[in-house]
């Protein structure tokens, strides 16, 4: 044990299979007791990271560290890190109790103390009373909370989950989100968490590094990566977001099409176009005639459609910036726009992000 | 509706039915009348002269078969088989291993090798085999060179057990590359993930993953060792008699008919007894 190392960390890791790179030349620092989740569509190389933290793969260049110690080419069996595979990957031919009892009689525990070990394991996941169990005879969700069994009850210094939710339905995911998170809490373990479901990295990380094509291209909290993208891919993958054409004129000021606006923060370089990224929901619609606090964005409009979703209103907005989607809450007190309509928009200078390709 | 349903159900089993009967016939024909006709005779008498009669029904030719010579038979029988099936294990078993880890490819032409020896003549290769293993064979003439002297292996027992080897090695390994195959890998990472070694992960999750394939082989090889004819005629000396010979025998020099069908029978029994077992492993596990 290593009190200071961080849990996970990467050096220029890059991975090719065959001419194939899967993995691009990636540094980063994952702190001791973190829930970290690597988001990315399929193929996007997050697995593939995963399985060389655990040892399936190894790095074609660079290197990687668990606990302060350089892996190099330690077996799986001999790195400090269980995975929660996929499809579970449960021993078909062994009990409930048996599968979480394997690594503690791997790692030689005397079977009685292994026994009454992955017991209590299996009681804080609830499955006390089908240890007896072939894994075939359980449901999803159980064999589920096994594969979290099997691998915590070994006290791992990293937990690596692949997609461990993507076989169940939609309101068993959203029971296991809550009980994975307040699991990590209760354990106090470092989660590596690969996911290509948005809802589940932002409600459960503390930070979600975003991945496209063996590239990492951000790493932040989940209010940084939505609030703030910094790539257009990264604003692109998560929700839904306004990206609209802007340039930095020679004195300075921020055009958006025919608009002016202000942007929070540094601007990008004078004479420069860039992609200006804002969520829907960040945008206010008012009449043409409405007061809008000062210090805000406001741009006049029209409405060219208007979708109904039960619990909010999405407008389309033409405006001299461009087209805008604009979301707005079903409350009480919303003054519902027609299409035609003209109307003002009007956003906080924060709100807004500035992409880079 | 119902009723609808439930005449499109008996048009479905009808529709069945007939397409397996030319099957059914065969197999009646030339499968069930013959095995009736073995296990009647089975309880015959055999005349002085070697003629079948089907009166006086007893049970001397069962009685028989508890004699010294049988059992020695049965007995060589037994162990050649064991042996044969044990070495089409140990040499199936890494191959079968290597051709479900290749790539698709590689494994569709691999397999087509595997299957090659089938489509040549079965006693021409045992010929082959004779004269490689020929006492001024190739095989002898190579131990010589290489200063091992020469060997005489031909109509021993080692010559029989090579020939069945390479007779039955096919069914051993086309029933371990499926269970191989169909193996889900990720249970193997899952076990190094959980800390064993290479060689426990293969001994706690591979080969208890496989063992039906493993069943299922060693009764396709055992069961026609077991009952063997072509090979130790042709491998085994006079003094190798295996049962198959010996059943073959008694229906044709010594005209016992009866002896040979009780023979047979047993043989039967046998290898039903050892499919019921793999039947019950196989329940067992699901």
């Amino acid at each position: 044990m290593n009190e200071s190392a961080n849990a996970v960390e990467l050096h220029g890791v890059v991975k090719k299979f065959g001419d194939v790179i899967a993995v691009n030349s990636i540094d980063l620092v994952i702190a001791d007791g973190e829930f970290f989740s690597l988001l990315g569509p399929s193929g996007c190389g997050k697995t593939t990271i995963l399985r060389m933290i655990a040892g399936f793969e190894f790095p074609t260049a660079g290197h990687l560290a668990v606990d302060g110690q350089k892996m190099g080419l330690t077996p799986p069996d001999q790195r400090p890190v269980n995975t929660v595979f996929q499809n579970y990957a449960l021993f078909p031919h062994m009990t409930v109790l048996e599968n979480v009892m394997f690594g503690l009689l791997m790692k030689k525990v005397p079977k009685d103390e292994a026994r009454e070990t992955a017991k209590k394991v299996l009681d804080q996941v609830r499955l006390g009373a089908l240890g007896e169990r072939k894994s075939s005879q359980l449901s999803g969700g159980q064999q589920q909370r096994v594969a979290l069994a099997r691998a915590l009850v070994n006290k791992p210094k990293v937990l690596l989950l692949d997609e461990p939710l993507g076989a169940l339905d939609l309101k068993l995911r959203q029971e296991m989100q809550s009980e994975l998170k307040s699991l990590h809490t209760e354990v106090g373990i470092t989660f590596v968490y690969v996911t290509h479901d948005q809802e589940e990295a932002l409600t459960m990380s503390d930070r979600i590094g975003v991945m496209s094509e063996g590239n990492l291209l951000q790493v932040d909290t989940p209010d940084r990566i939505y609030e703030h993208p910094t790539k257009r891919f990264v604003a692109d993958f998560i929700g839904e977001i306004n990206m609209l054409a802007a340039t930095v004129a020679d004195d300075g000021t921020v055009q958006l099409g025919s608009e002016q606006i202000k942007l929070d923060g540094p601007s990008p370089e004078m004479g420069q176009s860039f992609t200006l990224a804002i969520r829907p929901e960040s945008i206010d619609l008012t009449g043409p005639d409405q007061g809008v606090e000062l210090g805000l964005n406001q741009i006049s409009g029209t409405v060219t459609h208007r979708t109904y979703f039960g619990d909010a209103y999405s407008y389309d907005v033409e405006t001299g910036g461009g087209v805008l989607s604009v979301r707005c809450d079903n409350r009480p007190d919303h003054q519902r726009f027609n299409e035609g309509d003209a109307v003002k928009v009007s956003w906080r200078p924060d709100s807004s992000s500035v992409l880079k390709d | 509706m119902a009723a609808l349903d439930q005449s499109a159900a008996q048009a479905d089993s009808r529709k069945g039915r007939l397409i397996a009967t030319p099957a059914a016939l065969y197999l009646l024909l030339f499968f069930m009348i013959p095995l009736g006709v073995i296990v009647t005779y089975s309880f015959a008498t055999r005349t002085a002269t070697g003629r079948t009669v089907l009166t006086g029904w007893n049970l001397s030719s069962y009685d028989k078969l508890f004699s010294e010579l049988v059992l020695r038979i049965v007995w060589r029988s037994f162990w050649m088989a064991s042996v044969t099936t044990i070495l089409c294990l140990l040499v199936a078993y890494p191959f079968a291993y290597y051709l479900a880890t290749r790539a698709p490819k590689v494994r569709n032409i691999l397999l087509v090798l595997v299957m090659i020896p089938f489509w040549t003549n079965g006693l021409i290769r045992i010929f082959a085999i004779r004269f490689l293993l020929g006492s001024d064979g190739p095989a002898s003439q190579l131990s010589e060179n290489l200063g091992f002297g020469t060997f005489r292996i031909l109509f021993t027992p080692a010559a029989v057990v090579i020939g069945m080897v390479y007779s039955f090695l096919t069914f051993m390994v086309l029933p371990l590359y499926v269970a191989i195959e169909r193996m889900d890998w990720k249970l193997v990472e899952a076990a190094r993930d959980l800390y064993a070694g290479g060689t426990v992960a293969f001994r706690k999750v591979t080969w208890p993953l496989t063992r039906s394939g493993v069943i299922a082989g060693s009764i396709l090889v055992f069961v026609p060792s077991f009952g063997s004819y072509v090979v130790p005629e042709i491998l085994g000396g006079a003094k190798t008699m295996l049962l198959g010979s010996y059943v073959a025998r008694q229906f044709g020099a010594a005209r016992n008919f009866p002896f040979g069908a009780a023979l047979s029978v047993v043989l039967i029994a046998v290898m039903l007894i050892a499919v019921v077992i793999n039947q019950r492993a196989e329940a067992n596990r699901a």
